[in-house]
């Protein structure tokens, strides 16, 4: 979703941001979804607190259509401790302006300070096989067996937007190219991803599994 | 046609002054000389009241209470000059470097601008005043009538064509720079204005002062007609400042830049351009001999030769002294000198400004001077290669990229702000979402058990797993002529983690279930890793 929404944000010609707090991010992954490398801006950190800083100092420079501060690697234990005034401080900084916030953590901490708080499932991946007995392998260079991709569920835990967009989502993801269904989602998905972040602090949470 | 001439009285003394500002209310002397033998070369006017001739000895002067003695300053007169050539520049490109305390402007045509000729000498009055000098300015309708009555009036002078004789006639003829050997002559004669030398006979004159005596009084009744030599146009920005005492900590020394910075950025506005890249230069003090502490092998090993150099490159031009301050000290701060400075230089590379025209539905992006600030700042955290924009390089190695500068990219966004939104909105449409990967740096070691060539079960980060499923293997290498080749098989597996070893790594508490990893094997290294995880 991360990469999605940085895609769908340069793709319009806006600034974003990405603070790595455990430098995980892949240009080469991001560059095939869309995502315009050059109107990206991406800072490598080490820990949370140097993520902090600079998603501080980002948001008060101002100017970028989106800022990503991606805590996904970081464990809960860590990322709770971060104390509540900090995303009040974000929230207070982006409210008004243009600037989507979006926070990628392993559980919502951010509480009310969230304007839409979403919990993303992987559900099922999927596996190509030209062998028509699915789980027999016969050779070990078998070209046959391909990771197509998977199906994964988003799921809006709190939101202060309306309550009928309240609703499960599925997002259906491919490796190898979406079908015309999944495409046309996503690109709903983050529609109404800009449309009730803007100018709030989100957190995009909740138990994560891969 | 009509000229201006600019010139600045007592050159010497307002090129230490616009150096030292604090000194423009002091007696000021300055000496020149090898010590013992230094003697006062030029004194500004309340020290003159104070009865410091030039000539005097240093010894001598320093008697005199409040005084202030500095040395001649041969590289501020250089700087001042250059400041001088820059406000000539300001008004027009035909401008003639006449003295290093003068210069002469065609400004024929110029009032379409500026307004009327006393407007053109008020600008550049304004002009000098905000490069910290206080010149003369006359406007004449030839070149040397021009800078004589720049050298004999003070303020604002705008002589009307035909009145160029009665203006100069009240000016001592010293002004017109005779020869030693003429000024005693004209002396013995009684002559001492310009009118009473114009009042001469030409033919006896030139019988005996000869031909400067002519050219003399060509110049005394304003009937000088010359052309300009017009002087190339200049490119060099260059600011310093030697320090009596030797600066260590970053305020003080931030005082100093401030300063330098302001002149440099209002020169720069003065020629209508803008710095593209600031380049600083200390000099550094050498450490006491006998000093043995850490920082001066630190100070020894970093910098052999004594210098301190940095060179900030700007995303685009800018002469806001303030952001380049800020700039400048968040470079010292992440890479200090290291031992104390006593001299500072400061060169700017002049280019265009930036021109853009904005628009309401234009996206919002940063501004590029902010945005440089803000990347700086950032960079003071995180360390200088950890923020930038990402670049593919044209290899196939996994993983490889670089990290770029970041630039706003103002030319890409009007660009596509003009091909209209709906071909932007067709972009999105057609968008696929695409998978997303998360990768380890640097990768991390794993342990894999195969079953006929595959991988059946995986342990990594204390984590302990079965294989469901897996793709693979996809074998890349190359770069085998380098030092650094790689020779890979990839594979893509789905794994159930189901126990943890007794050493299991504190974020494996964290790990769910079940995950899509991407493995490899090694075959230069002999041993499988995990590069990342599919999200």
């Amino acid at each position: 979703m991360l990469i999605s929404a940085l895609a769908s944000r340069t793709a319009a010609s806006e600034v974003c941001a990405l603070v790595d707090a455990r430098d995980a991010f892949d240009p080469h992954f991001a560059e095939a979804a869309g995502v315009k490398l050059k109107q990206l801006l991406w800072v490598r950190c080490r820990n949370v607190d140097q993520a902090l800083r600079a998603t501080d100092l980002l948001i008060q420079g101002g100017g970028f259509g989106l800022i990503a501060l991606d805590l996904s690697d970081t464990s809960p234990h860590v990322v709770r401790h971060v104390p509540l005034q900090v995303w009040f401080r974000f929230r207070r900084a982006v409210e008004y302006t243009p600037t989507v916030l979006v926070v990628l953590e392993q559980e919502s901490n951010a509480k009310t300070c969230a304007s839409l708080v979403l919990g993303l499932r992987t559900q099922k991946t999927r596996w190509s096989q030209t062998s028509e007995r699915m789980g027999e392998i016969i050779s070990p260079h078998s070209q046959g067996f391909l990771l197509e991709g998977w199906k994964s569920r988003a799921e809006i835990l709190r939101s202060r937007a309306k309550q009928e967009d309240r609703r499960w989502i599925e997002l259906d993801e491919t490796s190898m190219g979406a079908s015309g269904i999944g495409a046309d989602f996503e690109t709903q998905t983050i529609g109404m991803y800009s449309r009730i972040f803007t100018g709030k602090l989100s957190s995009e949470g909740g138990p994560r599994q891969r | 046609m009509a000229f201006a001439s600019v010139f600045v009285p007592n050159f010497m003394v307002q090129a230490v002054v616009r150096a030292e500002p604090a000194l423009r209310e002091s007696a000021l002397a300055l000496v020149e000389g090898k010590p013992p033998l230094c003697s006062v070369t030029a004194v500004n006017e309340k020290a003159a009241q104070m009865g410091i001739e030039i000539g005097m000895a240093k010894t001598n002067a320093a008697r005199f209470a409040g005084l202030e003695i500095r040395p001649r300053s041969l590289s501020q007169e250089e700087i001042a000059h250059a400041v001088l050539l820059d406000i000539g520049w300001s008004v027009s490109p035909r401008m003639e470097d006449t003295a290093q305390d003068a210069i002469a402007l065609d400004i024929t045509g110029l009032s379409y601008l500026f307004g009327s000729e006393e407007d053109i000498g008020a600008h550049l009055l304004q002009c000098s005043s905000t490069c910290s000098l206080r010149p003369n300015v006359a406007i004449a309708s030839n070149v040397d009538t021009a800078l004589i009555a720049a050298r004999g009036f003070a303020g604002i002078t705008v002589i009307p064509s035909g009145q160029e004789s009665k203006y100069l006639g009240e000016l001592s003829v010293s002004v017109l720079s005779p020869s030693a050997e003429t000024a005693e002559t004209l002396s013995r004669w009684g002559v001492h204005t310009c009118a009473a030398f114009a009042g001469l006979p030409v033919l006896q004159l030139s019988e005996r002062l000869g031909q400067e005596g002519v050219r003399l009084h060509v110049l005394a009744r304003g009937a000088s007609s010359r052309s300009l030599v017009i002087a190339d146009l200049g490119h060099s920005f260059e600011e310093e400042m030697d320090l009596d005492d030797a600066v260590e900590e970053l305020d003080p020394l931030s005082f100093l830049l401030g300063r330098l910075l302001d002149q440099l950025c209002a020169r720069l506005a003065a020629r209508s351009l803008a710095a593209a890249a600031v380049r600083v230069r200390f000099e550094l003090q050498p450490a006491f001999e006998n000093a043995f502490d850490i920082r001066k092998e630190t100070f020894r090993s970093k910098n052999p030769s004594g210098l301190y150099e940095r060179e900030i490159q700007l995303p685009i031009p800018a002469r806001d002294s303030k952001m380049l301050l800020k700039l400048l000290r968040l470079r010292l701060q992440s890479n200090p000198p290291g031992a104390p400075i006593h001299k500072i230089l400061l060169a700017a590379d002049s280019a265009r400004p930036r021109a853009t025209q904005g628009g309401l539905f234009l996206p919002s992006f940063p501004d590029p001077e902010k945005l440089e600030l803000t990347i700086a700042r950032i960079a003071n955290v995180v360390g200088e290669g950890n923020v930038g924009s990402p670049s593919l390089v044209d290899t196939h190695r996994p993983g490889e990229f670089q990290m770029r500068r970041f630039l706003t990219p103002l030319a890409a966004v009007e660009t596509n702000c003009n091909q209209g939104g709906a071909h932007s909105g067709k972009q999105r449409a057609d968008s696929k979402v695409a998978t997303s990967f998360r990768a380890f740096r640097p990768p991390v070691p794993a342990k894999l058990e195969l079953h006929a060539g595959r991988p059946t079960r995986v342990i990594f980060q204390g984590l302990r797993g079965e294989v469901l499923a897996a793709a693979g293997p996809w074998r890349t290498s190359g770069d085998w002529w380098r030092e650094d080749p790689w020779q890979q098989d990839e594979w893509d597996l789905e794994i159930h983690f189901h126990s943890f070893s007794g050493h299991s790594d504190v974020s494996a508490k964290f790990h769910p279930e079940c995950g899509l990893y991407r493995f490899y094997y090694d075959s230069l290294r002999g041993g499988w890793f995990v590069r990342g995880i599919y999200d």
